[in-house]
């Protein structure tokens, strides 16, 4: 992950969040975002759009979070991409579940749209 | 004319009858002495005596012999010689009292009688004969023997017969006749002896050559009146000396009589006075026997009857039987109201009607108001509402009572009435046994009220919904209530007697004692979480707390047990509510914030300045409602310990000196500035950091809020005796003095207009609290208003709290 941040697949269920995330992403931050409404339409869109980054949200109707991250490590072409959960769940024994899942960090729901890209850009770093 | 020839005498009568008259009368005056003579002593018998003698000898005989003599008219002239008169006088005196005295010897037999009458009839004879010797005449005396015995046993017979009546008759007409019998005897005597006497003429000298004058009819009939006159002497002496013994003897006998009739009354009134005390006596001793068979009756009543009824009803029978009375009742004071109840009755005729009475009414109520006993006339007595003449229709004349108490309280009344007066020793036989009936009452109701106590206790014990285990101090089960069995899946019976280890997993092969030591370590007189083990196998988490406690079989322990298994489900469940509610709350809050922020951040192009500042308010208080969220949440969390604590042993300074910094962008954007003063550095606290991180931050956050611009707000680590103490000080405007008392509250700011200037939802401080009191430490105050405020959390040093000691079963 030397490259600097720019594609990110971006999976929130609710269209509103979605929305406002992907404007601060893209509008505010400047990435490349493609955003999905589910986890299935995600698993489907990242081996084309290979994302450098998956930002996920948990709680979705049939797909969650986590099961569409096991969907991504499970696909040869994402497994190795590194993902995010960006969550209102984030009690410290989700987060650790989280973590403990393969995700690099946790994003507390409601989140600044104004900072959330540069908060993207410091964690990508730090993690390298 | 000088022949020889022979001749008796010719009597003249007239001094026959002298001779006889004046014997009769001799011997009257003789035994009228003689009489004397066994009843007195010494001189005075020696004068009896010689009356006696003088009367019959000198008397009865001599002058009868003398008198006879002169009556004898001979032929020849007859004198007599004095000295032989007089010594025949003296030898009649001298038989004669002899005589007296042979006969009037203490206890004279017939022998002294005989012996008596011989000496006398002798004596008589001698007188006699010697009298016939003093004749002084011309004539030869010859005898004819056998008229001679003759005149002696006369003599001799008469005599004894003379003494027989002198001595075994009375006085009076037997002495009369005793008189004429003994003038006949001397008489008798004289003249058979001058029979035996044959006179023979001689020539000699004539009487009246003898010297002597004695003979003729004057003589005799001096000698008859000197004798008389002496006898009259005699007899008149006598009789005075007799009617003074007589008067003497009758004083003696009066006095002797009234000695007697005193002794007889004395003995009479002693003999009363003995009958008196031995009726007494045996009154007392009835009295004894009949109180002895009471108190035996009620002591035994009160010991071999089961219950107290039944043993009081013996009681009032007993009070029947031996105290007399007509009815007997027990009355017992209601513990609850002050009643008196009728628990017994004897006696027949109880009047079904009354069976209750207040306290201080009526005899009974205010005997055992009074606590005093009491004997009542009903006959003087007016009209008791309590029996309504029951009393006196059926013949009761006497009614007692006596109150049952023991230590001061009054506990009921022991009553009786009577046909007969009652008496006070009745009374004593009441008061003997008051104590003992009080006592079985008193028992009975210390059973009573000790069996609804032991029932309430059980009660409570079985309906608790904690279960309850007692074992004994080898930690063998020996209570359990219904709880434990539907805890653990017992039956009762099945765990009695069982190792307390049975109920714990992993334990069952631990030593019990060994796993009650580390148990008591843990968890005695403490609430602790355990495992336990159903009968099933399945393990639970429960709640034990341990006590112990003593008996009279020594030591015992308890555990309170409570099951988990549904309230962890319940924290389950809530958990999952909370992580939804809060992931639905925060989703909407998402879209509005970011939504908000972005176009008050110009993404969406320039704004005009009135629509960008109502923009900025409702960005403002998006934010806030989102720290609301999760401030409630964060509450509930703690408070339902949802919030898990992860507690870890760790230094101290490095998390103090992270919080501040992680505050001081905060304290930044109010101009304030944050300082920390690290006092323990290496010091060691058994807590959860991050946790510990949100206590201090709210904190500092709430300093630094209230801080004027410029300020310094100090974090101020010291280190106390068992404990770290952390101060955050500020400089601000301190806690107004009637906010001070809530100001851990929920939703509590000290002006309301705060939480719109200063922002906050007003539940920092109470999570702040709830979060110290989690980690086992203690948060507070001291305030100035215009001076600033210091809150100080303060926790234990790591080595004081580490003391759980992991054992089997520890959840």
């Amino acid at each position: 992950m030397e490259a600097l941040l720019e594609r990110i697949l971006y999976v929130e269920d609710d269209p509103d969040i979605r929305a406002v995330g992907t404007f601060a992403l893209e509008g505010i931050g400047g990435f490349t975002v493609k955003a999905c409404g589910s986890g299935a339409e995600a698993v489907a869109a990242a081996p084309a759009f290979r994302p450098q980054l998956v930002l996920l949200d948990v709680m979705m109707p049939e797909m969650d979070g986590l099961a569409t991250l096991r969907a991504l490590r499970g696909l040869k072409a994402t497994a190795a991409i590194p993902a995010m959960f960006m969550t209102a769940k984030a009690q410290p024994k989700e987060i650790a579940l989280y973590l403990e899942m393969g995700a690099i960090e946790v994003i507390q729901k409601p989140f600044d749209p104004m900072t959330l890209g540069a908060n993207l850009r410091t964690i990508w770093e730090r993690v390298g | 004319m000088n022949h020889l020839a022979a001749f008796q005498c010719h009597y003249r009568p007239v001094f026959v009858i002298l001779s006889y008259t004046i014997s009769v009368l001799g011997a009257y005056c003789a035994l009228q002495w003689a009489a004397q003579i066994s009843t007195a002593r010494g001189r005075a018998r020696a004068v009896w005596l010689t009356g006696a003698a003088v009367a019959m000898g000198g008397g009865a005989i001599w002058s009868m012999h003398f008198i006879a003599m002169i009556a004898c008219r001979l032929p020849v002239p007859v004198a007599y010689d004095l000295l032989s008169t007089v010594a025949s006088l003296l030898v009649a005196i001298m038989a004669t009292g002899l005589g007296l005295h042979t006969v009037s010897r203490v206890g004279a037999g017939y022998r002294k009688l005989i012996a008596g009458g011989v000496f006398t009839g002798l004596g008589v004879a001698g007188m006699h004969y010697t009298g016939m010797a003093a004749m002084r005449m011309p004539a030869r005396t010859t005898y004819q023997p056998w008229i001679v015995a003759a005149s002696v046993v006369i003599a001799i017979v008469a005599a004894t017969a003379a003494f027989w009546i002198a001595f075994h008759l009375g006085s009076g007409w037997q002495r009369r006749a005793s008189s004429l019998v003994m003038g006949v005897a001397v008489c008798g005597m004289h003249y058979t002896g001058m029979a035996a006497a044959v006179f023979v003429a001689t020539a000699g000298p004539s009487p009246s050559e003898a010297h002597s004058a004695l003979q003729s009819d004057d003589l005799a009939y001096m000698v008859f009146g000197v004798t008389l006159c002496i006898l009259a002497l005699l007899s008149i002496g006598g009789r005075a000396v007799e009617r003074r013994r007589a008067e003497d003897l009758q004083r003696v006998h009066a006095e002797l009589e009234k000695q007697v009739a005193d002794r007889t009354g004395e003995l009479a009134r002693a003999n009363e006075d003995l009958r008196i005390e031995i009726t007494q006596r045996e009154r007392a001793h009835a009295e004894r026997s009949r109180l002895a068979a009471f108190t035996a009756d009620v002591g035994g009543a009160l010991t071999r009857s089961e219950d107290l009824p039944r043993a009081l009803d013996a009681c009032a029978r007993a009070m029947v039987q031996h105290l007399g009375a007509g009815i007997a009742s027990i009355w017992v004071v209601d513990p609850k109201e002050p009643l008196l109840e009728r628990r017994a009755a004897a006696g027949g005729l109880v009047p079904e009607s009354v069976d209750r009475i207040p306290v201080g009414k009526f005899r009974i109520g205010r005997i055992a108001a009074e606590g005093k006993p009491r004997i009542i006339d009903l006959t003087l007595e007016p009209l008791q509402d309590d029996d309504k003449g029951w009393a006196r229709q059926n013949g009761m004349v006497s009614f007692a009572g006596y109150p049952l108490a023991v230590g001061g309280r009054s506990l009921g009344v022991m009553a009786m009435c009577a046909r007969e007066p009652i008496t006070e020793p009745a009374l004593d036989a009441m008061a003997t046994v008051a104590d003992e009936i009080a006592l079985g009452i008193d028992r009975e109701r210390s059973v009573a009220s000790l069996r609804a106590s032991e029932a309430l206790t059980r009660s409570i014990i079985e309906s608790m919904l904690e279960g309850l285990v007692i074992t004994d101090s080898s930690m063998r089960i020996r209570t359990v209530n219904r709880a434990a069995e539907r805890i653990f899946g017992y039956e009762r019976g099945e765990l009695l007697g069982q190792p307390l280890t049975c109920l714990i997993p992993n334990a069952s092969g631990a030593a019990p004692l060994e796993f009650m030591r580390q148990a008591k370590i843990r968890a005695m007189g403490r609430v602790t979480e355990w495992r336990g083990r159903r009968k099933d196998g399945d393990v639970f988490p429960m709640e034990l707390s341990l006590f112990d406690f003593w008996t009279p079989e020594g030591r015992h322990y308890g555990g309170a047990v409570k099951d988990l298994s549904e309230r962890r489900e319940v924290d389950r469940l809530k958990r999952e509510f909370v992580s939804t509610v809060s992931h639905e709350l925060r989703t909407p809050l998402t879209s509005i914030r970011g939504a908000l922020g972005l176009v008050v951040g110009g993404t969406a192009g320039p704004l005009p300045a009135q629509a960008k500042g109502l923009l900025e308010i409702a960005l403002k208080n998006s934010e806030r409602l989102a720290l609301l969220v999760n401030d409630i949440l964060d509450m509930e969390k703690i408070e339902s310990g949802q919030l898990e604590f992860t507690m870890t042993e760790f230094e101290m300074a490095p998390v103090l000196e992270a919080t501040v910094e992680g505050n001081r962008s905060y304290a930044d954007a109010y101009g304030v500035i944050l300082a920390a003063e690290n006092g323990v550095p290496g010091v060691q606290v058994y807590a959860d950091a991050d946790r510990l991180t949100q206590a201090i931050t709210n904190l500092l956050s709430n300093a630094v809020k209230f801080s004027p611009r410029g300020e310094t707000v100090r974090l101020v680590a010291s280190r106390r005796p068992g404990f770290v103490r952390l101060e955050v000080v500020d400089r601000g405007p301190g806690i107004p003095e009637e906010f001070r008392s809530r100001i851990f509250g929920r939703f509590q700011q000290a002006d309301s207009s705060d939480t719109r200037l200063k922002g906050g939802t007003g539940l920092g401080l109470a999570i702040t609290r709830l979060i110290v009191e989690k980690l086992g430490g203690r948060i507070g105050f001291e305030s100035q208003v215009g001076r600033g405020s210091t809150f100080w959390i303060e926790l234990p040093e790591a080595e004081m709290e580490r003391s759980a000691v992991a054992a089997p079963g520890v959840a």
